[in-house]
């Protein structure tokens, strides 16, 4: 079994439920007009279709698969370990960060975190680095252009509030 | 046409108005290379400034922001894969693969002549013929648009002629995505699974930032960045196409304008569907549709041609018949109508100074921004030099903020965050992430439209494409999607039958 069919079979999986759910939750419509739930159906009826002749190629092309694209146990463990699956986790931390405790805390943060995982050894060039260009950010975009940039909440709150008043 | 252009001139090259449209050019270009603020972000940001100015300087003044933020938008397009604005997304596809070829500087160079070609076609165009193309789009009613923006998806298929399934895949995900939160007619929740977020639908920025950045980075955490040839070392400096070069693109420059104009004369389309539908429509009339996607010139001219002609489209309906042609144009309407501006079918009968300002102001700024964007190039360049784990990580909090940005709202950087990890899974997967940006900007314009149709011709389907425009329109969009499939069945036949011949 190949990756390519695993993300394949969930999307039809997927989106097979979004075609029965949009018709479950909408009220039908009348016969002289296109209803709120007709135009999705349309759209995920070809998708459907589009994905079921996907994965009939795929599954006829299965046996010319190399080796390292088959899914398998030691390719998951692979992923779980890489520096992308890092980066990733890295980015939604920043997301999740940004809300809680401000733009200035997280960005320098992230900064430092994704240049370490570029290949950034030495940390004190990461830091400099990080609070640079967090300050350039600020500057321009609050202080320049007045683009409300996120404050966190209560002492970052403050803090932001503080830095912003300077 | 001299009259216009000559109480234009005696508007514009007033020292202090020709200032405006100076400082106007050079906002612009900053704001367009800014990743996230999109060209109607940077004329709202410039409003402020306008309010002190008489309204004809003022709409002068608007519009040198607006077209000199379309071409700035180009920039980062070419120098780090992040479209300015939405409509320099079809820029990346060849910008960014020259400048990693080390063609940066001519990259820059095509785009920067086109830009300005586009723009000053389209200016002409609005001064010569405004009132008579008002006149046409004021016949397009939802069927026609319904079409126009179905010929903007019928691209679909040659965007990646390597896996049509795929492509055709990753736009219907595009324009499933378009129906999440409120149907546009009834204002139904439509796949919210009860959550009030979703409600607001998905975000156009955030996803296309996503798509095209943060994917761009997480490649380069797993791959580093190999900038080959002399733009690393040496700076991008922007290299004109040379007269050989220029004309083997002149035909695609002609015909990009021309479209980019008609486009953005449209109600409701404008400058991203323009250097969309153009960049395909290149595609597909080329010698070499291989050579589109590897770092060709003629997708840079076809993208920044037409997204730059677009915006002089767009001034055409606000000035004759005082509706906005695109977001941009509605920002300039409401200054103007806070200023006391009757905008309408008479402004360019009686006061004829608006439409001769807003032509020279066009000229000028298309000629100003292609020295003022040499020098906003050479600048962001610079930091082609810097490290990408320096680079890398800063790309990604430039997105964060233009993610931000749009409407204070830290669930849109967790779009663009969703929308970069899938974005990247679609593109290892051989999926196409343009296939998807195109299918969610066009989405709710064709639904909207068609269901508009539909229920004006009491659900009558034939009497909704039978219509005249709307008739040609799908046909051709008919054409254009059915082509790229019977191309190669085509071209099997004949070749098997010469074959045959031959032996």
């Amino acid at each position: 079994m190949t990756i390519e069919l695993v993300f394949n079979a969930l999307m039809l999986i997927f989106f097979s439920y979004c075609y029965f759910y949009i018709g479950a939750t909408l009220p039908p419509s009348a016969n002289t007009e296109l209803g709120a739930e007709q135009w999705p159906q349309i759209i995920l009826a070809l998708l459907v279709l589009m994905l079921i002749i996907n994965i009939v190629k795929i599954v006829k092309n299965l046996k010319t698969v190399p080796a390292e694209k088959q899914l398998n146990v030691s390719l998951l463990k692979g992923f779980f370990t890489s520096k992308l699956f890092i980066g990733i986790i890295i980015v939604f931390v920043l997301a999740v960060l940004l809300g809680k405790i401000g733009f200035i805390p997280s960005c320098i943060l992230f900064l430092i975190a994704y240049s370490r995982l570029l290949g950034e050894k030495r940390w004190y060039i990461s830091l400099i680095c990080a609070v640079v260009i967090t300050a350039i950010l600020f500057i321009l975009f609050y202080k320049g252009l007045s683009i409300m940039l996120p404050r966190g909440e209560g002492i970052f709150r403050t803090f932001a509030l503080l830095l912003e008043s300077i | 046409m001299l009259d216009i252009l000559i109480s234009g001139a005696q508007i514009i090259f007033q020292p202090l108005t020709f200032l405006f449209i100076l400082c106007g050019t050079c906002l612009g270009v900053v704001f367009g290379a800014m990743p996230g603020v999109s060209a109607s972000m940077a004329v709202a940001l410039a409003l402020p400034f306008a309010y002190s100015m008489s309204p004809v300087v003022a709409i002068a003044f608007l519009v040198s922001v607006y077209c000199a933020a379309i071409t700035g938008g180009g920039v980062t397009a070419i120098l780090f894969k992040i479209p300015g604005t939405p409509s320099n997304a079809p820029t990346t596809f060849d910008g960014y693969p020259m400048a990693q070829r080390g063609e940066a500087g001519k990259a820059l160079g095509v785009s920067l002549v086109c830009s300005a070609f586009g723009g000053m076609i389209a200016a002409f165009a609005m001064a010569l013929i405004s009132p008579q193309l008002s006149a046409v789009a004021l016949k397009f009613g939802p069927s026609e648009l319904f079409a126009v923006s179905f010929l903007g998806l019928s691209v679909l298929t040659c965007l990646d002629s390597g896996n049509i399934v795929k492509t055709i895949i990753s736009g219907l995900i595009g324009l499933w995505l378009s129906t999440i939160g409120m149907d546009p007619m009834l204002g139904l929740a439509r796949f919210t699974w009860g959550n009030s977020t979703l409600l607001g639908g998905v975000e156009m920025i955030p996803v296309m930032i996503g798509m095209f950045a943060v994917t761009e980075v997480l490649k380069e955490t797993t791959k580093p960045r190999v900038m080959n040839g002399s733009d690393k070392q040496t700076g991008v400096k922007t290299t004109f196409p040379g007269v050989k070069e220029f004309l083997s693109i002149k035909w695609v420059m002609i015909r990009a304008s021309i479209i980019g104009t008609i486009v953005g004369i449209l109600p409701g389309a404008g400058a991203t569907i323009a250097s969309f539908l153009c960049y395909t429509t290149e595609n597909k009339l080329s010698k070499h549709p291989e050579k589109f996607g590897t770092g060709c010139i003629d997708g840079i001219a076809a993208s920044e041609c037409a997204n730059n002609a677009a915006t002089g489209g767009s001034m055409v309906p606000l000035l004759s018949l005082g509706i906005p042609g695109g977001n941009a144009a509605a920002i300039m309407m409401s200054a103007l109508v806070m200023m006391g501006v009757q905008v309408g079918p008479l402004l360019v009968r009686t006061q004829p100074e608006y439409l001769s300002s807003v032509f020279t102001s066009m000229l000028v700024t298309n000629i100003l921004m292609v020295v003022i964007s040499m020098l906003v190039a050479k600048i962001f360049a610079k930091i082609l030099a810097v490290p990408y784990s320096i680079l890398g990580p800063t790309i990604i909090m430039l997105a964060v903020i233009g993610s931000y940005a749009l409407n204070n709202n830290v669930g849109d950087v967790m779009l663009m965050t969703i929308a970069g990890t899938i974005g990247y899974l679609f593109v290892k997967q051989g999926f196409s992430a343009a296939a998807l940006v195109l299918g969610l900007v066009l989405g709710q314009m064709c639904e909207s439209n068609l269901r508009r149709a539909i229920k004006i011709e009491n659900g009558n389907l034939l009497a909704v494409f039978s219509k005249p425009i709307t008739a040609v329109l799908m046909t051709a969009c008919i054409i254009m999607l059915v082509y790229p499939v019977v191309k190669p069945i085509i071209s099997r036949k004949f070749g098997k039958k010469a074959n045959v011949s031959a032996v």
